[in-house]
């Protein structure tokens, strides 16, 4: 009798994020499209920026524009009254808001970073050293994107959710520069081959296990939460 | 009957910052329409969002169709059908995008039933809710709700906005979904008249608290205006009940409630005559009602 | 609107003895003859979207007067043995009963009261 809802939740919000997943999908094939058709055209010093700009961006804003249509405008366009008021629980209402943008997004990431792997390393911009710090990279992206998509939720707030991007977005890069000076990690970025050492993998570990933790402790905090509307 | 209440709430409270529900105690039986009254900022929508569970109350009980608030909120919800004047639905889809979410989740969906309401109310289900005129957003949340045929209706502030048209048809929809004999109503409205129409119990909310919850002829019966003549200017009989007095030379006007029919006799004992009485109206109740109170406050202020 | 009942908001009597009006008119022009069922109050209230228990009242009150007679689970029927005629001699009376206690609330002398009386006689 009681069987959750959150399956309809989820149909529906991908339904309503139908245009906006198309558009952006359509955006980053055309510029993988550009990226292959000028990388051997361009300065070597600045394929990694034009790759960075023309792979991240599009999946970047398309996670960021999912999470607001989904979450914040929920509230912030009083929609959340008509969905709080179906057979559905907070506990729910977060679980469907987490299938829909952690699978979509986690698709964009997955290709985007196969992408930029494959322009790094097989394209000749990198030597194999590379390997662990890209990974980092791409997972930094990753693990950002979850506290954005936390926030979003747990407060379904514009301004906050906004700064948070802002905060995230420069709190990435320095974490990024700060990674790419550690000894353990700068020593073999230009080496011929990669080096899994302790430094790299508990760095990688630890990426693995924030993003994680978000997730679960936003579930949890959500769980919590008396009034909801 | 061993049918649960429709709604039952005891010693429910809820503190805000700048707003305290205290101690509300409120039920009707299913099948029977309740209406809540109060101006403002009266804590009607709290009421209302607690019983839809979206609100925990700090203290007291609530059930709903015999489910437990806000802990059995599921199974409660599949049997409640919501409309709130500031509830919105997804600008950029049709109505029918809507009805298609809403029946993928309720099996007691009535396709024909949604048909004939739109068709009832003029609406074009192809037409995005963007373009929707305030009226008709509120009739298709209102197809949303009743097309899925539940126990209980919690609309509020239903008909705020509406031209009396709209209105009209909201109102003739309410009623008509009373044809099943068990379904139940609450709504709110500032429109006394909407509830003095339709509903059978009268729920009077001001500042947090229910001043009065009865059945609605009772509520009405319960007022009366006592026009008064006073030659000798003699004081008022001590009256507990009296709650506005109003004076022009020898004219007095006394607003009572808890009227029987005893009461005129007290005033002539009094040495006043009375020249009438008079029933009033809900609107008449429900601004004597907001005065006495504000005049209580002034008076503890002062005091 | 099956059974066409036309309330006036401008009517200050409460809607339960307007409901009564209508049926009683109803049975007065021989609509509803003797013995005739009535709809079921929450038949009727749907019809005219007031609420059940304002009909309900409504039909008590007129199982009081002995217009209509209402048996358990059957529902209600115009009474048969109802004279129309002392119905509304009846209610006449209660107008003039209100008047004659307005009028000595005003302290008109009892000659003025038959004076204007007259008036609406002719």
């Amino acid at each position: 009798m009681s069987t959750s809802i959150v399956p309809q939740l989820v149909v529906k919000d991908l339904r309503l994020l139908r245009r906006v997943i198309l558009a952006f999908v359509v955006v980053t094939l055309v510029f993988i499209a550009i990226l292959a058709a000028i990388w051997d055209h361009i300065p070597v010093v600045v394929q990694g920026n034009f790759g960075f700009i023309l792979l991240i961006g599009p999946a970047g804003t398309c996670g960021i524009v999912m999470l607001m249509k989904t979450n914040v405008f929920e509230r912030e366009k009083s929609t959340q009254a008509f969905i709080m008021s179906l057979p559905v629980t907070v506990k729910e209402f977060t679980r469907a808001k987490l299938w829909v943008n952690l699978p979509v997004f986690g698709l964009f990431w997955a290709v985007i970073s196969a992408v930029g792997f494959y322009f790094a390393f097989a394209r000749g911009l990198l030597p194999l050293g590379g390997v662990p710090f890209v990974s980092m990279v791409f997972l930094g992206g990753f693990v950002a994107y979850t506290c954005i998509l936390s926030v979003s939720l747990l407060s379904q707030n514009l301004g906050v959710t906004v700064l948070c991007i802002a905060l995230f977005e420069v709190a990435t890069s320095a974490y990024l520069w700060a990674v790419a000076f550690l000894q353990p990690i700068s020593d073999h970025i230009w080496g011929a081959q990669a080096v899994w050492n302790p430094t790299a993998v508990t760095i990688v570990a630890a990426q693995v296990l924030v993003a994680v933790s978000v997730i679960v402790a936003t579930l949890l905090v959500q769980n919590t939460k008396r009034d909801f509307i | 009957m061993d049918l649960p209440l429709a709604i039952q709430c005891e010693g429910v409270s809820k503190r805000y910052p700048h707003f305290h529900l205290q101690n509300v105690d409120l039920s009707f039986e299913q099948g029977t329409v309740m209406g809540l009254v109060g101006p403002n900022g009266a804590g009607k929508s709290t009421l209302m969002r607690m019983v839809m569970g979206l609100i925990g109350p700090d203290s007291g009980s609530i059930r709903v169709l015999g489910h437990a608030m806000p802990h059995d909120q599921i199974a409660a919800k599949r049997h409640i059908g919501f409309v709130a004047e500031d509830m919105r639905l997804y600008e950029s889809e049709t109505i029918a995008f809507h009805m298609d979410f809403v029946r993928s989740i309720f099996d007691s969906w009535d396709g024909d039933y949604a048909q004939t309401l739109l068709h009832r109310l003029d609406l074009n289900e192809k037409q995005k809710v963007k373009g929707l005129s305030h009226g008709q957003r509120v009739k298709a949340t209102l197809v949303l709700a009743l097309a899925r045929r539940p126990g209980l209706l919690v609309f509020d502030e239903p008909t705020t906005g509406l031209d009396p048209a709209v209105r009209k048809e909201v109102l003739d929809e309410m009623m008509n979904a009373l044809a099943d004999e068990t379904r139940s109503i609450l709504f709110s409205s500032h429109n006394t008249l909407d509830v003095e129409q339709i509903s059978d119990h009268i729920t009077f909310i001001y500042g947090g608290r229910v001043v009065e919850s009865s059945n609605k002829e009772d509520f009405l019966d319960g007022w009366r205006r006592l026009r008064l003549t006073n030659p000798h200017n003699r004081p008022l009989p001590d009256l507990p009940n009296i709650k506005e007095v109003q004076q022009s030379g020898q004219i007095w006007t006394v607003t009572v409630n808890q009227y029987d029919d005893a009461l005129p006799a007290q005033f002539t004992q009094a040495g006043l005559s009375v020249t009438a009485v008079e029933r009033l109206t809900l609107e008449e109740i429900f601004l004597t009602i907001v005065l006495s109170a504000k005049a209580n406050i002034q008076m503890k202020v002062a005091s | 609107m099956k059974y066409g009942f036309v309330f006036s908001q401008t009517d200050s009597s409460p809607m339960y003895q307007q409901i009564m009006e209508q049926i009683k008119q109803r049975i007065a022009v021989g609509d509803w003859p003797a013995n005739a069922d009535l709809p079921s109050i929450r038949e009727l209230a749907i019809d005219i979207k007031v609420s059940v228990i304002t009909v309900k009242r409504a039909y008590l009150e007129l199982e009081r007067e002995g217009v209509i007679v209402t048996q358990q689970g059957k529902g209600s029927r115009v009474s048969d043995a109802l004279n129309m005629k002392s119905l509304q001699r009846e209610e006449m009376i209660q107008h003039l009963e209100q008047a004659g206690r307005l009028a000595r609330s005003l302290g008109l002398p009892d000659d003025k009261v038959m004076q204007i009386l007259k008036q609406y006689l002719e």
